[in-house]
């Protein structure tokens, strides 16, 4: 056992650089898989790079990573068995504007973080709650894009809100 | 129809207000960062649009559902429809309610919601629908009510309902009723403490 952890090199889009703790890091079964893989554990200069988050964004991830770090990790056929429950710390982690939202969805897909992912496409869910199909395409900025005729097809099963 | 929709209440209040508070702070950020119309969100692809409206309840579903034509096509994958929010309702009872929607809930009510009582008005139309009923229920149901406008099968289906039944009420069938009888005696004869058939 040694007392301190290895780090790595993680590079974000926009090319900062951060030193994270490996166990951190290996929250992100991508990273998990680019270390194994690749046997980049034992190289202690090695830098990962991660095309496609940039570095607010991973400077947010590595937040969740570090206060998830001794997390059990999720059973591989989770989907079933999942906690609907999302802790206050993490709530409070995801109350943020809709496009940095979009963002810790995307990196936590790429990054394949599963916890991070469930709670924000549930986060995202809970906004549409209780909300008219207008309220919903304001919220996200949706265009209606049905045709008069379907309108009054799709309207014959369901309620149409025409509040504006 | 009855929906108990146990985790409807309690876990969310919370999230509303956070929720709250989110609107407030997207409609600040509209108004004095971002143009209006084109706030810079970036674009989630189809599978995750899908994990999103996964975690909806049936009924924010189908709002959803007619925001756009893409979220409608998403909102109809066999996934989403078979795994809408029903099935974490408790449904014991149905009473009284016919027409398409009534066929699309029961066929989305998983097997292992035991419903135990439903009361069917049942036209020509709707006969399929208490074989539907009989034999996805057939371990659970205790309470049959039937109105049936014409002498249709559904009688004879009857014959399917399970040991468990305790109550059978059957009006308006223009059957025999001791052919009636026939059909359902064999199993139901050691449970049955009411029968009513008119």
């Amino acid at each position: 056992m040694c007392d301190e952890m290895p780090n790595i090199k993680l590079e974000s889009s926009d090319g900062e650089i951060f030193d994270v703790d490996v166990k951190i890091a290996k929250c992100s079964g991508t990273i998990r898989t680019m270390l194994e893989d690749c046997g980049m554990e034992d190289n202690v200069n090695a830098i990962v790079p991660l095309l496609n988050v940039n570095s607010a964004i991973l400077r947010k991830i590595l937040v969740w990573a570090d206060h998830h770090k001794d997390d059990p990790l999720p059973a591989e056929d989770d989907e079933n068995k999942r906690t609907y429950h999302i802790s206050l710390w993490d709530a409070d982690f995801v109350k943020v504007d809709q496009s940095t939202l979009f963002d810790l969805i995307l990196a936590a897909n790429y990054l394949d973080i599963k916890s991070l992912l469930h709670v924000t496409c549930k986060t995202v869910a809970n906004m549409m709650e209780g909300k008219t199909p207008e309220m919903i395409r304001k919220f996200f900025n949706i265009p209606n894009d049905f045709t008069p005729a379907e309108k009054e097809q799709l309207g014959a099963e369901n309620e149409w809100s025409e509040e504006e | 129809m009855e929906f108990l929709d146990e985790n409807h209440y309690s876990p969310q209040s919370e999230y509303n207000i956070n929720l709250m508070n989110m609107d407030i702070m997207d409609n600040l950020a509209g108004s004095s960062v971002r143009c209006d119309d084109n706030a810079p969100v970036p674009e989630l692809s189809n599978e995750i649009w899908i994990k999103i409206l996964n975690e909806l309840r049936h009924a924010d579903l189908m709002q959803a559902s007619l925001a756009c034509k893409h979220w409608h096509q998403m909102a109809c994958i066999p996934k989403l429809k078979r795994k809408s929010k029903l099935i974490i309702t408790e449904v014991l009872e149905i009473k009284w309610v016919h027409g398409k929607y009534l066929s699309d809930s029961l066929e989305n009510l998983p097997k292992e919601n035991r419903l135990k009582s439903i009361a069917l008005d049942i036209t020509e139309n709707d006969d399929d629908l208490l074989l539907l009923v009989l034999q996805k229920w057939s371990n659970s149901l205790e309470c049959i009510d039937l109105v049936c406008d014409e002498d249709v099968t559904s009688a004879k289906q009857l014959k399917l309902t399970s040991a468990k039944i305790c109550r059978l009420k059957v009006l308006g069938c223009k059957q025999n009723p001791e052919d009636l009888i026939h059909y359902i005696t064999p199993k139901m004869n050691k449970t049955l403490t009411e029968l009513t058939l008119s």
